[in-house]
């Protein structure tokens, strides 16, 4: 894509989600959709200016784009959050691979996701036919990139759940 | 006698104690001299005559000592009665949790002699070394980027590898970047001459990999390069530690310097052993960096694990392209330029391994070019959509896998020339030619690290000497040439082209003392002629100082012919004609041909010959370094 000012990555990367997720009670795939309920993708985004796109300027490591206010922590934390980041960040290469069936983004998803890796496979295809119908609908292309990623995360939720679970 | 005895007794104990005091404090203050202290709080020689020491961090908090950052041996003292401080300290507040690096230094030079709060907790450190279990450390490389004065020679980052429990995958994995902290509402000038003089501060920050790994590869389209490190458990946990103490300290940031590249380097240069600064340079360039690496040894092996490539989006769509056979290519073509559609029988027809071909190449091509902003506005957006709906409608499955990988940056040639020459002029006397560029490549010279068929460089100094003494030739205080590849042709996919340039030039070659500053810029296209062809052409002007009647600049149509002959020899040829301002002088065309032939790995020759008026002929012999 051309290359456009990154205000969403700069404030999404504030949010320091390095260590794997928290262990959570409720079973993989399962809860609330962090873009709904957590602000991931609202209109955040402060007036970087052209130079924040260098890559010689470091990012704000001071604030942070989650608001947790509607719902649990548990929603606004762990996995849940971190798959969410990474979707909102990666969503064309997610999208894409999820498309061919592989690819190393579609991999860590599932990983941030705890999906046991003998259970990608099964988890992949029932991804595949989900957002099959969400990309083949008429007007895609006119949804926000915060609708897509919602959908996306939706899909691999149910994707998960569905076929992670012992 | 007892009394005497006693007397004698405690006399030698208190000597006994003064002795061994002093030797404790004699081995404090070689501690605190040591390289790996010095190292570990970025002790700098400052002053005139570079004789005192100075922190380069210039947070407060960095430093235990109300004086360490002036005085390594008053930080080394507060430091090791922090760490031994058993009062309560709430989250990771504790000295062991805020410097682990310098903990485990001092242990391991102190032995039993220290003794740590091993029962203090640390759950932010914890939870940013996943329990201390980072098992390798990469430097990332990515190549340099025309469209941002910032990002000319590339950058560098850190990558702290996990494996096993640890691992989501590399793109979890943890990296660290330095860079300056730009408050966002600085205008293009005012952003340069701060970066350069010092005007931000630089610090680290934190991220998963996948956040650079987008930003790098999807946004500004630039190939990384990642160099996993050869180094034992002991190194790679002192560096992750010394990491985490860095994080959120401020430095002073110098673009030329005391950039990305030197500070990231500093982090790995605490482990003893390591020494992959960049010496003796008033610069650090990021290529340098990784080309230090790549010679370097640790304990008498490679520091060179293992390389991995990183491409963008551009190179792989250029690389499924050049895949297609070529039949796929006019598929692709047709389908990209909508004279064939999707539900086409020459699509639908086709073997499933072509399909899966031709629509992975049209999704790279279309996330190419594409503005996602603009939604429905952009047909690319629409034609995107299209073209995955239907590769999910195909079996999954990738038919050819795997970019070829370039050669390694690392293996290039070094950023700086010298070279050195002999110029006949047809109306000046004959001259010795001597000509230095600190940075970076051109268009013959350009190799794996750089942008093929452009050049940038900075500081590009020639000189003439003769029996008429040493005369100024030229000076480029910036010069950049920017080519798209246009490997496809496709609309978006073009190979646009531009020039600025900023320096002192002379006028015509048929004159002595007619040297004029001038800032010139050109924007056009160029086309592949075939694989060993390249030709451009141009629209631009100069602004000049009006000098012998030839007025304050000129407007000018130019064009330029690239030919690669063979692995060895390449050539360039640039005409112009140029329209000087109404009333001067008539137009006039100028001529420049220069032939390149590749001595080896850090030597070339060239030829050249230009017409401005006046005519100059010059062989030359360069040397990079």
């Amino acid at each position: 894509m051309k290359i456009k000012f990154l205000a969403a990555a700069t404030v999404i990367a504030c949010v320091s989600v390095s260590a794997p997720a928290l262990a959570q009670n409720k079973a993989p795939g399962s809860g609330p959709n962090p873009f709904v309920d957590c602000g991931i993708g609202a209109a955040l985004f402060p007036n970087t200016g052209w130079a924040a796109v260098t890559s010689n300027v470091i990012w704000d490591i001071g604030t942070t784009a989650v608001t947790s206010a509607t719902m649990s922590p548990e929603t606004c934390s762990g996995k849940n959050l971190a798959a969410a980041l990474f979707i909102n960040d990666t969503y064309e290469n997610l999208a894409e691979e999820t498309a061919k069936g592989e690819g190393e983004h579609l991999t860590t998803l599932l990983n941030i996701l705890e999906c046991d890796s003998a259970r990608h496979p099964a988890a992949i295809t029932s991804a595949r036919a989900s957002l099959s119908g969400q990309v083949s609908a008429e007007g895609f292309e006119a949804k926000s990139h915060t609708e897509k990623a919602s959908g996306l995360f939706n899909a691999m939720d149910q994707a998960v759940s569905g076929s992670c679970q012992a | 006698m007892r009394q005497l005895f006693c007397l004698l007794s405690c006399l030698l104990l208190i000597t006994a104690q003064c002795v061994l005091a002093g030797d404790q404090q004699r081995s404090l203050q070689d501690l605190s001299s040591d390289r790996t202290w010095l190292k570990l709080l970025h002790y700098e020689p400052k002053g005139f005559a570079q004789n005192r020491l100075e922190s380069a961090i210039i947070s407060p908090e960095f430093f235990l000592s109300p004086t360490g950052d002036q005085d390594p041996l008053a930080e080394l003292i507060a430091t090791i009665n922090a760490l031994q401080s058993a009062i309560p300290h709430e989250g990771d507040t504790h000295a062991i949790c805020r410097f682990p690096a310098r903990a485990l230094w001092l242990k391991a030079q102190m032995g039993n002699e220290l003794t740590l709060m091993t029962d203090i907790p640390c759950p932010q450190l914890d939870k940013w070394t996943r329990s201390n279990s980072v098992s390798s450390i990469s430097v990332i490389f990515a190549t340099g980027y025309l469209g941002n004065p910032a990002s000319y020679y590339g950058h560098t980052l850190l990558k702290f590898n996990f494996k096993d429990e640890h691992s989501q995958g590399s793109l979890m994995d943890v990296s660290l970047n330095y860079g300056a902290i730009v408050d966002g509402n600085d205008d293009p000038a005012t952003y340069i001459l701060k970066g350069i003089f010092g005007g931000y501060d630089g610090g680290f920050s934190h991220i998963n990999f996948y956040f650079h790994n987008h930003n790098y590869g999807e946004n500004e389209l630039r190939d990384m390069w990642e160099y996993q490190l050869a180094l034992p458990q002991t190194a790679v946990d002192l560096i992750t530690a010394h990491a985490w103490e860095v994080l959120g300290k401020r430095y002073t940031y110098y673009f030329f310097r005391r950039n990305c590249a030197f500070r990231m380097a500093e982090i790995l240069d605490v482990v003893d052993g390591l020494n992959i600064v960049p010496e003796r340079r008033p610069w650090t360039i990021p290529q340098s960096l990784i080309q230090n690496l790549a010679k370097s040894d640790f304990k008498s092996s490679p520091l060179l694990a293992d390389i991995e490539y990183h491409p963008s989006r551009q190179s792989r769509l250029y690389n499924k392209y050049q895949k297609l056979s070529a039949s796929e290519q006019t598929l692709f073509k047709r389908l990209a330029l909508k004279e064939d559609d999707l539900t086409d029988r020459s699509f639908t027809h086709s073997p499933l391994a072509t399909q899966q071909r031709v629509l992975d190449t049209m999704l790279d091509y279309y996330q190419f070019v594409r503005d996602l902003e603009s939604g429905a506005d952009d047909p690319a957006n629409l034609a995107h959509r299209q073209a995955l709906a239907i590769r999910y409608q195909l079996p999954p499955g990738i038919p050819t896998s795997g970019v070829a990988q370039p050669v390694s940056p690392h293996s290039g040639r070094s950023p700086s020339w010298f070279q050195l020459g002999l110029v006949q002029n047809s109306d000046l006397t004959n001259s010795l030619s001597v000509r230095v560029r600190p940075a970076y490549y051109d268009a013959l010279d350009a190799d794996h690290a750089h942008i093929k068929r452009a050049g940038l460089s900075m500081g590009d100094l020639r000189l003439h000497i003769s029996d008429s003494g040493i005369r100024l030739r030229q000076l480029d205080i910036i010069s950049i040439s920017s080519v798209s590849p246009g490997l496809t042709g496709l609309p978006g996919d073009t190979a646009g082209a531009w020039n600025l340039k900023l320096g002192a030039e002379p006028l015509r070659l048929d004159c002595r003392h007619c040297l004029v500053p001038r800032v010139q810029a050109d924007r056009g296209y160029g086309y592949r002629l075939n694989y060993n062809l390249f030709a451009a052409a141009y629209i631009g002007a100069a602004l000049q100082e009006n000098r012998l009647q030839e007025g304050h600049g000129f407007a000018r149509l130019s064009a330029r012919l690239d030919l690669d002959v063979d692995s060895l020899w390449n050539a360039q040829l640039q005409v112009e004609h140029r329209v000087p301002e109404p009333g001067r002088i008539s137009a006039y065309n100028t001529v420049r041909f220069e032939a390149r032939r590749r001595l080896g790995n850090s030597q070339d020759l060239r030829i050249s010959y230009e017409r401005n008026r006046g005519e100059e002929l010059s062989i030359a012999v360069g040397w990079y370094w």
